[in-house]
């Protein structure tokens, strides 16, 4: 089996997959984001409960593969109890770390730098960053749903 | 029976000994073309794995979501045989299959 897929997947992002973190529906969210790729057909369902600008609870669910499952796991784990300005924050360096082709010097932590291995695989990519773009425009929207929403 | 179906057939009969794995399309006098989905594996994620080995197939909804919709998936592997396939080609593919199922546990 290839070895740099291999790396690619790592321990990580498939216990991620097997075991994705706030994986569940909310009927009580204050928001219901898509993050669907069209191409693809990956499709998941982000449920925000804001307060006061600061995300209360993030839970997400639906179908995707491996990298976008893991992926949208991690964010949603590091999202919690964040507010909108250190979130949006916090999702533009791990789409910088994920995507530049220049050495980040952001020490994102293990978790998050699992992803960045999808650089070697341009065709995966958007799996990595699928959830994280969504919510970067949902952010920098002010937490206000576009009509595309 | 023509070349291709054969591969076809043999494909789908020994995809269908891979517990977890789904073929879908079994029609009679259907073209060369073995669809299948894996339990908790996700079709492009198979793929993945399968074009590192030189294996080019396709994954996704193939632009049938109304045919996903009524199988109730969401996508699925591809595989397409044509003139230039050969026969032991068959066996490395399942081998290929059996080690993705290995990795993804």
């Amino acid at each position: 089996m290839n070895e740099r897929l291999k790396g690619l997947y790592k321990t990580i992002i498939l216990e991620h997959n097997k075991e994705p973190f706030f994986y569940e529906k909310n009927e009580e969210a204050t928001y219901v984001l898509k993050a669907y790729n069209q191409i693809c057909g990956d499709r998941f369902e982000l449920y925000f409960v804001v307060k006061d600008g600061v995300i209360e609870d993030l839970t997400f669910h639906g179908f995707g593969c491996a990298i976008s499952k893991a992926s949208t796991s991690v964010l949603v784990k590091n999202l919690q109890g964040k507010d909108f300005v250190k979130a949006l924050l916090f999702c533009q360096q791990f789409l910088s770390a994920t995507t530049s082709e220049v050495e980040s010097e952001e020490n994102l932590g293990e978790e998050l730098e699992a992803f960045s291995a999808a650089k070697e695989f341009p065709g995966r990519l958007k799996c990595a960053t699928l959830a994280w773009d969504e919510i970067v425009g949902f952010l920098e929207n002010g937490g206000r749903l576009t009509v595309d929403g | 029976m023509s070349f291709l179906k054969k591969m076809e057939s043999d494909l789908a009969d020994k995809l269908l000994n891979i517990n977890g794995l789904r073929v879908v399309g079994q029609a009679k006098n259907k073209s060369a073309i073995v669809s299948f989905s894996m339990e908790n594996i996700h079709p492009h994620d198979i793929a993945t794995f399968l074009g590192a080995e030189n294996i080019a197939i396709r994954a996704g909804h193939h632009c049938t979501q109304p045919v996903m919709d009524f199988f109730q998936i969401p996508a699925t592997t591809r595989a397409s045989f044509s003139i230039y396939n050969q026969a032991a080609e068959v066996d490395f593919f399942v081998e290929k299959v059996k080690e993705i199922k290995q990795f993804f546990g």
